[in-house]
């Protein structure tokens, strides 16, 4: 009876395992496709620090500037 | 305009190859605050933009001359579809008849990754930290949200097995450890501040899975009513069902994965008093 227990608790305890190291790999899985999904195209675009450097930047090159303001965070996407 | 021009390869190579290209956050949100130099530079260029009668506000493309006059301007809700950013760029170009900027150059201009990506809480500089990411998966792409806040070592320890806990065992994360990270499970919208929304429920039960002498795994599970109000007099709400893992090391006694996802999170706003359905994903997870 005894040893019967001790099995079953082994059997479970090896079947919680199982199905956390499942989840997890599936969990893992399903954020990874989550964070793929960004557009981040944007971030290759050689953006100046700040305005003013962009500004400096401008003027010595003299060249033009393209400025796009926002409300928010665009890194964060609370924009 | 972020996952639409701003990251359209057309656009992105013309304001990377002819332009000096520059973001502007209006509001400084989660990032440090601007100097009052450039406070005072960018109400110049308001100010000309409405002393001109061009089309301005705070959502706008501007595009200034080397000696900071004003060009011209096109809005948001023009701005944000590539065939109308375009002919502005290109006509601008063909005027000016300008040349690519050289590779030298580009270099001189651009912000070091690291001058613009950390703007994340700033004020928090010590981790762990929690990744927050949302997105929308019906309607307009909104791209994806994603927040990083700092956990509290009581925080931490909330997922931690109690010392005598046995594989079965459950425990409740209390709600004042769910709350301050469920607040950051709403959509990416343009209401974008975290404070408007309320958490009306965070339970989030955790199992102790496995446990040996070196690591303890904890299996999670939730559920989320956040109010998130999209303008006045609308208001929204999001609800999500979580399944998660977290990982203890056992020695050390320290944290060291924690995984919260919802594939099937519902956003729900109103239009003329009927709920409006947006399914969404969010997904929480210990990193860097």
């Amino acid at each position: 009876m005894h040893r019967g227990s001790v099995l079953l608790a082994a059997t479970l305890a090896a079947t919680m395992v199982c199905a956390a190291e499942h989840n997890e790999a599936v969990i893992r899985k399903q954020i990874q496709r989550l964070k793929e999904s960004e557009v981040n195209g944007w971030r290759k675009v050689p953006w100046a620090a700040s305005l003013l450097a962009a500004r400096r930047a401008s003027e010595r090159e003299k060249r033009p500037l393209f400025l796009f303001t926002y409300c928010g965070n665009l890194e964060t996407g609370r924009c | 305009m972020r996952v639409s021009s701003l990251s359209d390869p057309r656009v992105m190579d013309l304001i990377s190859t002819y332009f000096v290209p520059v973001l502007v956050s209006r509001d400084d949100y989660q990032r440090t605050p601007r100097s009052e130099d450039e406070k005072a530079e960018l109400l110049r260029i308001d100010r000309e933009c409405a002393r001109r009668g061009l089309k301005g506000g705070s959502v706008c493309v501007f595009l200034l001359a080397a000696n900071g006059d004003l060009l011209a301007t096109q809005r948001v809700q023009q701005a944000c579809k590539p065939e109308n950013l375009l002919p502005l760029l290109q006509q601008l170009i063909a005027e000016q008849k300008l040349r690519p900027r050289s590779q030298e150059a580009i270099q001189a201009s651009a912000a070091q990754p690291a001058a613009i990506a950390p703007s994340r809480d700033r004020k928090e500089v010590e981790g762990p930290f929690l990744h927050i990411w949302t997105r929308l998966d019906t309607g307009p792409n909104y791209g994806l949200g994603h927040d990083r806040v700092a956990l509290s070592v009581a925080q931490c320890q909330a997922f931690l097995p109690p010392a005598d806990a046995k594989p079965g065992t459950s425990w409740n994360i209390p709600e004042e450890i769910t709350r301050p990270l469920f607040q950051y499970g709403y959509p990416p919208f343009p209401q974008w501040e975290a404070k408007d929304c309320k958490v009306q429920k965070g339970t989030l039960k955790a199992t102790l899975a496995a446990i040996s002498e070196d690591e303890a795994r904890i299996q999670l599970e939730g559920e989320m009513l956040l109010k998130f109000p999209l303008g006045r007099p609308s208001e929204g709400y999001i609800t999500a069902r979580f399944v998660g893992l977290a990982r203890e090391d056992r020695k050390k006694q320290t944290l060291t994965s924690l995984m919260l996802m919802s594939e099937q999170a519902e956003y729900v706003w109103y239009w003329q008093g009927k709920p409006q359905l947006r399914k969404m994903r969010i997904a929480l997870e210990l990193g860097p």
